[in-house]
């Protein structure tokens, strides 16, 4: 057995997989606040993934200034969604929210296609071309980064959940919002955090993956729907769990890259979706709850 | 007078999609006093009170809150007008602790967060929740949750308690104990809006009672002269 193909192909499983989280527990927090499933989430990856990779390519702004514009821009877009999907006060079940993301999914793709002209963007990595040795396997740098930025931003999203007094509202929230609205928090307010939340989380993604890849107006919603699959293995609504989800999805289908066949990669991440919905729909880490109706 | 003429209702009507359930209830609930509605499982109670707090859509004449307008108004701003609920069921946050459940209550009112001195009077009253403050309040026994339901209302420091069946599904020993904190609060000068299928507590307890049936007011009075009611002995005994 070559050891260096096996952890070549578990470093690239993890980077892409850190990227799938990050989608995974946006997923996460908006199913907290709203109850809905948010399918704008691999929007918010290709927009910022996107935008940065634009604004670095056809307007020259350096790379670090190029990528927080972008997370902006997005957390705008995330905002805009909120009130798009809630501001007018038609939408009340988690049913309707979530098909109403879709229709805003595509309204998002269709103005990237438009603004894009159907070219593809690529962004260097903030820490340059080179690339690293670990136990005989060579990786880029970003790699590490992605991994790095994935665990940062799920430890920093439990301390900020557990420790400050908007996070704990938004727990409240997802326990009871009704009871929550009796103490004058209005479900507008949570809902807006959470998309703000969920949107900067893509964004982040979105400018970790660009230089892995070229970001193009459709690269969001295969990213979607492997992050939804990822968040489904974890268990929704549980960002450790969405952690622990999104990289051994990208493990799988690095495996499935490197020792199967790689045009089927991208399958891997529905069969563990229809898996998981079949034998443990709650997900890996997650419970069964009782649901009032 | 518009200052102070507490909660004034008329005419309310709600419905649960087609179906009417309560049909122009009529009550008011006094500044400093306590006003008890009274009825059956059934009766519209927790209904009207939903009404009242905008939880559920519904139509009146007149919601008026120490002459502001509360209907049609959304249930986060009917509680920015002063008034926290005791919701049926007890519905405390679950994952959260119970100081965390404590500080929710706060969560709109400036420095709320840091409260300490409200924090200490909900303590004073219910010593059994600040031995508990870091454990989970799903973990807690149901007098435990309805006292940490209590002490969160409380830390609103609201004009006026509303407490939505706050004795159901607990013994005896608790329900006496409830009542003991709410003869407290009584005294302490809060407004107190209470729904109530134990009679013979509440009517001791509130200085006017309103007993609902089938979704309306069907007799009020003075909590004192209703307690012998032949309708109070009927839910009383569950007839």
């Amino acid at each position: 057995m070559d050891t260096g193909l096996l952890i070549q192909v578990i470093l690239s499983g993890l980077s892409v997989g850190a990227i799938y989280a990050l989608v995974a527990v946006g997923f996460g927090v908006i199913f907290n606040a709203t109850g809905a499933i948010n399918f704008v989430q691999g929007e918010y990856v290709m927009v910022g993934g996107l935008s940065a990779a634009m604004l670095y390519e056809a307007w020259d702004v350096p790379v670090l200034v190029a990528i927080v514009a972008a997370v902006a821009l997005t957390v705008l877009l995330g905002v805009l969604t909120e009130f798009g999907l809630l501001g007018f006060g038609r939408l009340r079940t988690p049913a309707s929210i979530t098909i109403a993301t879709i229709a805003i999914a595509v309204i998002i793709k269709g103005a990237a296609m438009l603004i894009s002209d159907r070219d593809t963007y690529a962004l260097p990595s903030v820490l340059g071309a080179g690339s690293l040795q670990v136990w005989g396997a060579s990786t880029s740098r970003q790699t590490v980064l992605n991994l790095l930025l994935a665990v940062v931003a799920v430890v920093a999203l439990a301390l900020f959940f557990q420790r400050t007094k908007l996070g704990t509202t938004l727990r409240a929230a997802a326990g009871d919002s009704e009871t929550l609205q009796t103490f004058g928090v209005s479900y507008r307010t949570t809902a807006r955090w959470a998309f703000v939340i969920a949107a900067a989380l893509g964004a982040v993604a979105g400018a970790g993956l660009a230089p892995l890849t070229v970001m193009s107006f459709d690269s969001g919603t295969l990213l979607g729907l492997k992050g939804f699959a990822a968040a489904m293995l974890g268990g929704l609504g549980n960002p450790r769990g969405a952690l622990a989800g999104g990289l051994m999805l990208g493990i799988a289908e690095a495996v499935m890259s490197g020792y199967g066949a790689a045009a089927y990669a991208d399958v891997v991440a529905f069969v563990v979706l229809l898996a998981i919905l079949t034998l443990r729909p709650t997900g890996m880490f997650g419970t069964a709850q009782a649901v009032r109706t | 007078m518009s200052g102070s003429e507490g909660l004034v209702v008329e005419g309310l009507a709600v419905r649960y999609g087609r179906v009417e359930v309560v049909h122009g209830v009529d009550f008011r609930a006094l500044p400093g006093q306590v006003t008890c509605l009274v009825g059956n499982n059934g009766a519209g109670k927790t209904t009207t009170i939903r009404g009242v707090l905008g939880l559920q859509s519904s139509r009146a004449r007149r919601v008026t809150f120490d002459g502001h307008n509360l209907s049609g108004m959304p249930p986060h701003a009917v509680a920015r007008r002063g008034i926290a609920l005791v919701p049926e069921g007890r519905r405390v946050f679950a994952d959260l602790t119970v100081l965390e459940n404590l500080r929710m209550g706060a969560v709109r009112r400036s420095g709320g967060w840091r409260d300490t001195t409200t924090l200490g009077e909900v303590y004073e009253l219910f010593p059994e929740l600040s031995e508990r403050g870091e454990s989970r309040a799903g973990l807690l026994s149901g007098g435990q949750q309805q006292m940490l339901a209590m002490g969160r209302a409380m830390m609103a420091r609201p004009e006026m308690l509303v407490l939505d069946e706050p004795s159901m599904g607990l013994s005896p020993v608790l329900v006496n104990r409830i009542y003991e904190a709410l003869v407290a609060l009584r005294d302490q000068g809060f407004t107190i809006l209470l729904s109530e299928q134990n009679a013979n507590l509440a009517l001791e307890l509130a200085d006017h009672a309103y007993i609902l049936e089938t979704g309306r007011v069907v007799e009020d009075g003075v909590a004192a002269d209703l307690a012998d009611s032949a309708r109070v002995r009927a839910i009383y005994l569950g007839a």
